[in-house]
Parts: structure tokens; sequence; C-alpha cells
């Protein structure tokens, strides 16, 4: 555990400083802010929609960003500037590089996540407060909610990114990764074409059901993760919110786990 | 030079056999490489070569690009995996992690994380083998003061030069107290000041026993510190030996005047030299540099009733022996440089302006 500490530590270090990624930091700051600022043309009640609706936005955007230019880069920069020889000639097993790479990434993401929160928490919560004089509490513990979904689902969109970074190109990998992205997003969709259906009319083919049902059912779900309409709409509830949160954060580390195993797998009889 | 090419048995390309010159007999092998292939889709990269390096030599690992010499050494460090063959270091199968305890690695233009200090980076691979506090900070100090850079350790690498970074990297490599050192280029780069501090750390490693495989196309660095040599073409080695056997040879010049010989005493020349040749009343001799030719030829001079007027003897150069290997293989694969050698017309021409 210490080497791969050690390693996701120097990840971290290196990561923090990559100017692509600061930009989208930036810019994601950036929009915040100015979407707090100009919001508040409308009603309190639509202010408040449309101020969440834009931070939890540019959140999501700015980590899917972050999340698939560091994955997709990390371990082939490694390579790249050969540091991968000079650490894996140590006492390092791939699976403890592989597994440092991917933690001193997320610690990254997590980083840029949180400050991005932060600074967009503070904001409605000043904004609720002294603009409408609010309790802003609701409000802050529901967008904390949100960004911690978006969180996990950059966790698992970084273990995806990071898995067929272990044997693609990063070219490759950023088309696939994005891919993934797109269709684990539209899940309802998958599993609606997964469905053999009850029309005899428009019998559906039982091949394109099956890619169907494989890609719903091995494509990570990440449309779980957005939860931003219960949050900017107050009419709507998660049934059960706890447990919904809680079993999808279950779902974000069980599948890393198999993703970085499989990947560990891959990456040992890789040739770098 | 040509006929003084060694040419090695297939024992010694086979890397077999007892230890060599200078080494005792039974002495350990620190690493054994026994008919490895490396093939990439249709590039054989290492075609199936042998040999040993025995405990505590600097073994040259020399090559034009391309020959092979990454290819082998990632596969010693168990980065990439043999095609056929097999690959031993001390005994256990590259890439073994209890082997890995006890070699190092400088790769070519080591890159090392920026935003970390020498000391911070130096300690960072101590923390892999699993240093830590004092012990940790104490071999850190030891080894940036053994590279020279006591002053630097708490300066960012963003502010450092490319031989402080080298410098850093044979400071990393050193953190384990290694028995087998791999350094791929060590000197790539560096001013001649840096130059001659890594070739004088490398001889002091030497002098504490570690083992070192050295890849380096400095020729004349490889002919000051290595033991042995081996010379990599086309991925197959070409030479192997002592370096003192494979530069030696040489020839000898011997420059006489009022030679009459008999048709018979020409013919015995003939076999007696390499090449004559006559300018008016003056013979040249090139014969080769061994104390029998030399005196056979002196004593022919004499027979023939000429008087030395001087005698040269030629060294040859592991730049010598290394051109030859690997001008013989391009033409073999012909990838020779179609253009005459420019320093060999240079040197015809300079030699016309002397005699003119």
């Amino acid at each position: 555990m210490n080497t791969i500490w050690l390693i996701a530590s120097g990840t971290f270090g290196e990561a923090m400083r990559r100017k692509v990624l600061l930009i989208f930091l930036f810019a994601g700051l950036a929009i915040i802010l100015m979407g707090v600022a100009f919001a508040g043309l409308a009603t309190q009640a639509r202010d408040l929609t449309v101020t969440k609706s834009l931070g939890l936005g540019v959140i999501s955007l700015a980590g899917v960003f972050i999340s698939v230019i560091l994955y997709i880069t990390l371990i082939p920069q490694e390579i790249e500037r050969r540091t991968i020889y000079s650490i894996l000639s140590k006492p390092v097993q791939r699976y403890q590089f592989l597994c440092g790479k991917f933690l001193g990434g997320l610690m990254t993401v997590l980083l840029n996540i949180a400050l991005m929160g932060l600074v967009f928490i503070l904001l409605v919560a000043a904004k609720q407060w002294f603009q409408y004089g609010v309790n802003p509490g609701p409000a802050v513990v529901a967008i904390s909610k949100g960004i911690l979904m978006i969180f996990f689902q950059m966790t698992l969109l970084g273990a995806v990114a990071m898995f067929f970074s272990g044997f693609l190109s990063p070219f490759v990998n950023f088309c696939l990764t994005f891919a993934v992205w797109l269709l684990g997003n539209a899940s309802s969709l998958t599993e609606a074409l997964a469905d053999p259906g009850n029309d005899p009319t428009h019998p559906k083919s039982a091949f394109v059901v099956g890619i169907f049902k494989v890609l719903h059912v091995v494509i990570p779900n990440f449309a779980n993760y957005n939860i931003q309409n219960p949050i900017i709409n107050p009419h709507e509830h998660i049934t059960n919110e706890p447990i919904y949160i809680a079993w999808n954060i279950l779902y974000a580390i069980v599948y890393t786990a198999i993703l970085l195993t499989v990947g560990s797998l891959i990456f040992d009889k890789r040739e770098v | 030079m040509a006929q003084d090419t060694i040419i090695p048995s297939p024992d010694a390309l086979s890397g077999n056999g007892t230890a060599p010159p200078g080494f005792k007999d039974g002495i350990g092998k620190a690493i054994e490489i026994k008919n490895l292939v490396k093939q990439y889709k249709k590039v054989t990269a290492v075609n199936n070569i042998s040999l040993d390096v025995y405990e505590g030599e600097i073994f040259g690992f020399l090559g034009p690009n391309g020959a092979g010499k990454t290819t082998t050494i990632k596969t010693l460090l168990g980065l990439i995996f043999p095609t056929a063959g097999e690959v031993l270091v001390l005994g256990k199968p590259a890439g073994d992690i209890d082997v890995k305890e006890k070699l190092s690695y400088l790769p070519e233009s080591p890159y090392f994380y920026e935003h970390m200090t020498a000391s911070e980076v130096v300690g960072f691979y101590g923390s892999l083998f699993g240093l830590s506090g004092a012990t940790k900070q104490k071999r850190v100090d030891e080894l940036l003061e053994l590279v020279g850079l006591q002053n630097a350790g708490k300066k960012s690498l963003r502010a450092f030069s490319k031989g402080m970074l080298q410098r850093v990297g044979i400071a990393q490599a050193l953190i384990n107290d290694p028995k087998v050192l791999f350094f791929d280029e060590p000197t790539s780069g560096l001013d001649p000041v840096a130059h001659r501090d890594i070739r004088d750390l490398i001889l002091h490693l030497k002098s504490e026993g570690r083992t070192i495989f050295l890849s380096s196309h400095q020729l004349s660095d490889v002919e000051l510190v290595c033991d042995r040599v081996s010379i990599l073409h086309g991925g197959k080695i070409r030479r192997l030996g002592h370096v003192d056997e494979l530069i030696a040879g040489g020839s000898v010049e011997v420059v006489a005047e009022g030679v009459k010989a008999t048709e018979m005493q020409m013919a015995q020349l003939r076999d007696l030299s390499t090449k004559t040749e006559q300018v008016e009343n003056t013979l040249t001799i090139t014969t080769a540099a061994s104390t029998e030719s030399k005196n056979r030829v002196l004593d022919w001079v004499r027979a023939a009733g000429g008087n030395v007027l001087s005698m040269t003897q030629t060294r040859r150069t592991l730049e010598d022996i290394f051109y030859e290997v690997v001008h013989q293989g391009e033409l073999e694969t012909g990838t020779a440089f179609a253009v005459p050698s420019a320093l060999e017309k240079n040197l015809a021409e300079k030699n016309l302006v002397e005699k003119n």
C-alpha cells in the first residue's frame, strides 16, 4: 500500500501542475461565477433553478474533461518520458504502479471537483442568505449530494479510461472512453433497445436485442449519477435517496475495482 | 587494419567458458543471457544472443542505433519479455521482485517529476525500496554529496541542467546500494567535466565490487573503463571479448632506404608484411605489431642491405574495431553509406599535401 501511495502522491503532484487541466478548472470556476452573478435576472425560484442547473452542469462537464484527459495520458506520458523505466525497474509490481497512477489521478479529480464545488456552494449559500434572506442549508445539502455523485461518476469514467490506456493509444482511448460515456448516459435507451418487446407485428431481431443487452450490462450506468433534476426541481424526489446514493457509490467502487483488476492483468503482460 | 581483425571463436560469442582474464575462475555470473530472441512483428530486434557478465565486471554493451542494445537492457529489467531464450540476473529470471531489490537502472536522458527537489526525487526512489525516516535522509544526503549536488538538494528539478539531472539519475540509481547497475548512455549530452566525473564515478563503483552493464556510444570511455565489451549489429553479437584482446594488434610501419632485394627476398617480404610501398629509393613496409613480426622485418631489411629510417607503431582503438564491425554489418545488410568516408578522404588529401 505504501508503494501505491508513493506513486499516487508523485502522480498527484505532477497532474496538479498540468496546464491543460488547470484551464478546465479555471474555465469551470469562471462559468460558475458568471452563472451565479447573472442568474438573478429572473424570479427567486427561477434564479435558484438556473444557478443550480448551470453550476452542477459545469462541474460535471469540467470533471469529464479533466478525468478523461488526465487518465488517457497518465500511462503513455510515463512511457514517453521514460519515468516508468526507473520506477518499474525498482521493486514495484505492475499492479501497484497502475493502482498508484489511478489513485493519484483520482486525488487530482477530487481536488478539482471539490474546488469547483466549494466555490459553487459558497456562492449559492451567500446568494440565498444575503439576497433572498433564505436559510441556505437545504440547498447546500442538495448540491453537496450532487457533487458527491459527480465525483463517483468521474471515478467510474477515470477507471474506464485507465483500463483502456493499458492497451490503447491516447487518441483511440479518448474516442472510446467518450463513446462509453455517452452510451452509459443513455442507459435508459440501451435498456429499451435490449427489451425484446411484446408487439408481434414489429418483432425485434434477437441479435440486435442481444447486443444491446450486453451493452446495457457491460457499460457502466453513468446516468444513475445524474441527480440534478431532483436537486434543481423541489417537486421531484428520489425514492429512498440515501439507499439510492449508497448503492450507486458501491456500484462505482465495485466496477472500478473490477476494471483495475482486469487492467492490471493486461498491464502485467504489456511491454513498456 | 583489416588483417588484425579478431574473429572470436563460437564459444566466445556464445558467452560460454570461463571467467574473463583478470577474473578468478568460479566467480559468479551477475547476468546470463541465453539465446535471447526478441521479435516485434516482422522485425527481429535481438537475434539469438548469448553472453555472461561476471560479478564485479564493467561490461560495455556497444552497437549503433537500432542494434538491439536498449531492447536487451529492457529485457534484463523485465520491462519487455523475450520471444525466445532465457535471461537471468543474479541467478533469477529478469523482472523477479527480489532481484529488483539488488539492481538499478539509469535510463538515457532520464526525466523525473519536476515539481520535486533533487532531495525529494532521490528520497522518492528510496521509499520504493522501503527506506524511510532518518536512514533514508542520510542515504539521500550521502548520494547527493557523491554526485556533487549537496548544495542543490533543495532546488526544484525545473531549474536543473541536463548534467545535473543526469547526476540526480545516478544518485537515484545508487539509493538501494545495488549489486548490478544498468547504465544506458550515462554521459549523453554532458559537458566534458561532467562527462569525466561520471566516468570516474563508474570506476569508483567498480572498485566497490559492483557489476556495471554499460551501454554507450562514447567509445573512448568504454575503452577506458570496461573490462569486456560486446559489439552488436543487426541484433547479433559481432564481437565479444576483453577490451585489451579486441584492440590488440595494430600495425608497425618500417621505412627503409637502399634496399637491394633479390626476387626470393621480395617473395619472403610478401609473407612477412601486410603492405609494401616503394617510392624511388624508399621502401615502406607495414606489418603486424607483434615483436616477432617487427624483428623479422628488421632482419629482412638488414639482409637486403637497407637502412631503417623510421619505425612507427599504430595502435588500434575500440573505435577502429567498432567501425570495422558496424561497417561490415552495414555491407552485409546493404545499409552502408554510399559516399566514401569523408574522414578517409580528408586524410588522403592531407598526406598528399604533406608529400608535396
